[in-house]
């Protein structure tokens, strides 16, 4: 190739790089939801539709075939019917998962008659994040908010990170900035939840800052504290939801203090239905006490 | 001419799209040591062998706002990376590189360790991570070599799609 045509090209790149230099600043400066929000918009119904695709494929894997004949003899009678009957299955299926998903919540919302719950399922998974963020599709048009508890029937999963109008971004308790209060629910004591890189990737939490002389074993299980701390989330999780099980106690490396190793009672991996907590009693609270401190990601 | 340029840039378009919404399916793609595969890095790098600088630039930075798109971060990081990354691979493949699988696999490699090194850089080594090595050996480098086995598909697929939408008078 020419050397006149590289320097061209040259030219063009160069220009490319200032052109995202000045995206990068402006984004960095104001805010990319404006943006990540019109792409989300376009993206979110294809990315719903391949999750569902995907599950699907999954589970009619093991199904055994009938054969070749009695198929095709089906498919020439039903196949009309079929169009139409499936039209109305899939409102159907949504509704009935949407009231299952509710029903194991209807315990959680009888405890807590304050907390607001929408339901959500997982679309995406960024293979580029480090501490594996998932996507949702439910947005700012739904109800739902920025740093919006998010939780399974099983406990808490995280919190929701950024919102676009149709979809949300939630980091989960494996992510390094994940620090909250927690409290054993036997002995009453309270620490602070964290992760490390290597416990994410044995799958276990951290509880922080236990006394010297702490009751905490293994076994006991442990719960949101619902109490601000200095660093990190504050009062943005309300009390009394399931964080996991103790698995050990041991000495922190770093002082004194004791840490215990929490099994998540959430699958922080492959989560699929999942609730957002749009408000309870005291968020408002928190929202303050969150930005006070510093804010989250 | 034009007319092949147009439809082999929307084959790539749709190809590009798809292979994003592909990445992101949850539990689509088994994760080996904790890695999943970034399927758009050998997508861009399998194209540049067959285009010229400048559309393999572009390439790159369509693939990289989707990403940037999809991560949160600020836009035009990794836009900015992806596109430098496909016009030198390009400018490489021209005057340099045989194109054969061989090549493909090796420079996606490159530009995924490239791109995987700076996200070390910018988002453990800098901030003092104390696990940076850690998350260096145990997560980016496997992610690393997960992507790069994408590229043997994928270069088949895009050499298909550059030999068959192209007029006579460009090949």
């Amino acid at each position: 190739m020419k050397k006149g045509s590289h320097k061209k090209s040259l030219g063009k790149l160069l220009m490319v790089c200032v052109l995202m230099g000045c995206l990068m600043l402006s984004t960095a400066a104001f805010s990319s939801s404006g943006f990540g929000g019109a792409v989300n918009l376009l993206l979110m119904p294809m990315q719903r539709v391949s999750a569902a695709l995907s599950e699907q494929i999954t589970a009619n894997a093991e199904e055994t075939a009938t054969s070749k004949e009695d198929l095709l003899s089906e498919n020439e009678g039903l196949k009309a019917q079929v169009n139409d009957l499936n039209r109305q299955l899939i409102n159907y299926d949504t509704l009935k998962r949407e009231n299952e998903e509710y029903k194991k919540y209807l315990g959680l919302k009888e405890e807590n008659q304050d907390y607001q719950l929408l339901a959500a399922e997982v679309i995406a998974k960024d293979p580029d994040d480090l501490y594996g963020s998932i996507t949702i599709d439910q947005g700012s048009r739904d109800g739902v908010s920025k740093n919006d508890p998010v939780i399974t029937d099983a406990g808490l999963l995280g919190w929701v990170s950024e919102v676009f109008p149709t979809s949300s971004r939630v980091t989960t308790l494996f992510h390094a900035d994940a620090k909250f209060g927690a409290r054993d629910s036997q002995t009453q004591e309270t620490g602070i939840m964290s992760c490390t890189v290597q416990s994410a990737d044995e799958g276990y939490l951290r509880m922080n800052y236990l006394d010297s002389t702490t009751k905490v074993q293994e076994g006991d299980l442990v719960v949101t504290s619902g109490l601000a701390v200095e660093s990190g989330f504050g009062g943005l999780f309300p009390r009394n939801l399931t964080v996991g099980t103790v698995k050990s106690v041991s000495r922190s490396e770093s002082d004194a203090s004791l840490y215990a190793l929490v099994q998540p009672a959430v699958d922080l991996k492959n989560p699929k239905d999942v609730m957002v907590i749009t408000n309870f009693a005291g968020k408002s609270a928190a929202d303050q006490n969150t930005a006070s401190s510093g804010g989250n990601s | 001419m034009r007319r092949a340029g147009v439809l082999r840039g929307m084959a790539y378009g749709a190809e590009f799209l798809l292979l994003y919404l592909l990445q992101q399916v949850p539990g689509l793609f088994p994760e080996i040591s904790h890695s999943l595969p970034v399927l758009l890095i050998p997508a861009v790098v399998t194209v540049a062998f067959f285009e010229k600088e400048v559309p393999a630039m572009v390439c790159g930075l369509f693939c990289g706002l989707l990403m940037d798109f999809g991560s949160g971060s600020f836009l035009g990081v990794k836009a900015l990376e992806i596109a430098i990354g496909g016009y030198c691979v390009s400018f490489l493949a021209s005057e340099f590189l045989k194109t054969n699988l061989l090549s493909a696999v090796v420079s996606t490699l490159a530009l995924g360790g490239i791109l995987s090194f700076l996200q070390w850089i910018f988002t453990a080594f800098f901030p003092g991570s104390s696990e940076s090595g850690y998350l260096l050996l145990y997560h980016l480098l496997p992610r690393t070599l997960y992507t790069a086995v994408f590229a043997v598909p994928l270069y088949y697929l895009n050499r298909f799609l550059a030999t068959r939408l192209r007029a006579p008078a460009d090949t």
